[in-house]
């Protein structure tokens, strides 16, 4: 039985799709989502960079944070914030339910 | 509103190997197997120059990219970034940085033979620049006589720093004339790799980024500053591009050049206009365009100021790291479209004669 309520939210993967190193990149009806991993625990950014629409899913993360590969902007993976503060990612709502990854897009 | 979109500027990425395939002497290409443009397929973050251009291996670098071999293998990126025709420019220009002068100009005609058969192509979609060399202005001449009417080939680029002189001195006008002579425009370019002399020497940066900020405009300045003060555009009906200076400094040195016009009128060439008014006849690569964030910048305001509506090129500089989509010309405020189609394409078009 689920132990959460995933009505209404969208499986994107399955945990092991996903490692610290190797986010996972998923289309969800013509939407690309980037998923991440860090410390355990899973979060989900819109793919398309705000700077120019770089692949965020490709990106270097380091200390919860993902680089965009195109030209380095950093990005909070929770939250999607902009470190530096012009224009922040997208962020999506996961939820984690019996080996399953759901964003609420 | 339909149109092709240009690109001024996507390096063509070869390694030092494709171009030590085009070298001439036998024996001469046999020892540079293991010279100074070997090196591994792929250079990591840190590159041959011991620059990290990647911030820690947070942004992509691409310099040499091992599956780039002809203009063709460009057709998936091209296509989805939404660009039509390619003007390309040399990958390996750091060849500047060869100590020996006189390794450079066997390695300038390996380079374009290359060029020409795997690049230029004139098909409607690939284009190319060959490559001159500052240090050798009579050999560069001779290129563009050999090369310049090769189908697909529209330009020349220079590699604007190294051990050489600012491009209005009288040692750069066998390149001019055969420019002239051929309608090829030279297009400046500079390198981060590291070239003895101007501006690195004396430069001392601490890091990539305190060096790159400066390493392309800077050289550009001292450049467009010499060619108007000698009288270059008065002698010569050459079109001269600045590529990867940015925009903004155009306006600093008009300032600098008309003030210091009016007051030393004598030590400048005969000169028919103000010299900021041959700012407004050269051309300029976008790439990179300031971020939207640097709001004492208005890329908007300052074509017009400059009366540059015609100047402006679209460059991606693909596959450099801090390359520009088509996207980042849509993203510039108070364009109108108009305009924004002379940048993505009438330019080129003009300019290059596509």
């Amino acid at each position: 039985m689920s132990e959460r309520d995933t009505s209404g939210l969208r499986r994107v993967c399955a945990v092991n799709d996903v490692s610290p190193e190797s986010p996972e990149v998923v289309e969800v009806d013509g939407q690309f989502v980037a998923v991440f991993e860090s410390d355990g625990e899973y979060y989900a950014l819109d793919n398309a960079c705000p700077h120019q629409g770089g692949p965020l899913g490709q990106g270097k993360v380091e200390d919860e944070c993902v680089y965009c590969p195109w030209h380095g902007w950093q990005f909070d993976v929770e939250t999607g914030e902009h470190v530096q503060g012009i224009e922040d990612a997208t962020s999506y709502e996961v939820t984690v339910d019996s080996g399953d990854v759901y964003v609420a897009l | 509103m339909e149109y092709p979109i240009i690109d001024g500027e996507w390096h063509s990425a070869e390694s030092g190997a494709d171009v030590r395939e085009y070298l001439d002497e036998d024996a001469f290409r046999e020892n540079e197997r293991a010279g100074y443009t070997a090196g591994p397929d792929e250079w990591g973050p840190v590159q041959w120059d011991g620059w990290d251009r990647s911030a820690g291996g947070r942004s992509t670098i691409n310099i040499h990219s091992p599956d780039i071999e002809s203009a063709e293998d460009v057709d998936p990126v091209r296509e989805q970034l939404g660009i039509d025709r390619v003007v390309f420019s040399p990958g390996l220009f750091r060849m500047t940085t060869i100590p020996a002068m006189d390794k450079q100009v066997p390695y300038m005609r390996a380079f374009n033979d290359m060029t020409v058969d795997r690049f230029a192509r004139g098909d409607g979609t690939y284009y190319a620049k060959l490559m001159v060399f500052g240090e050798h202005p009579e050999e560069s001449a001779a290129e563009i006589e050999r090369l310049a009417d090769e189908d697909g080939v529209v330009g020349a680029m220079i590699t604007d720093v190294g051990p050489t002189y600012p491009m209005g001195h009288s040692s750069y006008d066998p390149l001019y004339e055969a420019a002239e002579k051929h309608d090829v425009p030279i297009i400046l370019h500079s390198t981060t790799g590291i070239v003895a002399g101007f501006p690195i020497a004396g430069m001392k940066p601490t890091n990539f980024a305190e060096f790159h900020t400066l390493a392309h405009t800077v050289p550009k300045m001292w450049h467009a500053n010499s060619l108007i003060q000698r009288g270059v555009p008065e002698r010569y009906d050459v079109d001269i591009g600045f590529w990867e200076g940015g925009l903004s400094w155009v306006p600093a040195l008009a300032e600098r050049l008309d003030r210091e016009y009016l007051e030393r009128s004598s030590e400048f060439a005969e000169l028919s206009q103000l010299p900021s008014e041959y700012l407004s006849e050269f051309y300029y690569g976008s790439q990179p365009l300031p971020e939207e964030a640097t709001s004492m910048v208005s890329v908007a305001e300052l074509i017009e100021r400059a009366d540059l509506e015609d100047q402006v090129v679209y460059t991606s500089d693909r596959p450099h790291q801090d390359f520009d989509a088509p996207a980042a010309i849509d993203n510039v405020e108070g364009l109108s479209d108009e305009q924004r189609k002379k940048i993505l394409h009438d330019n080129a078009a003009e300019l290059f004669g596509l």
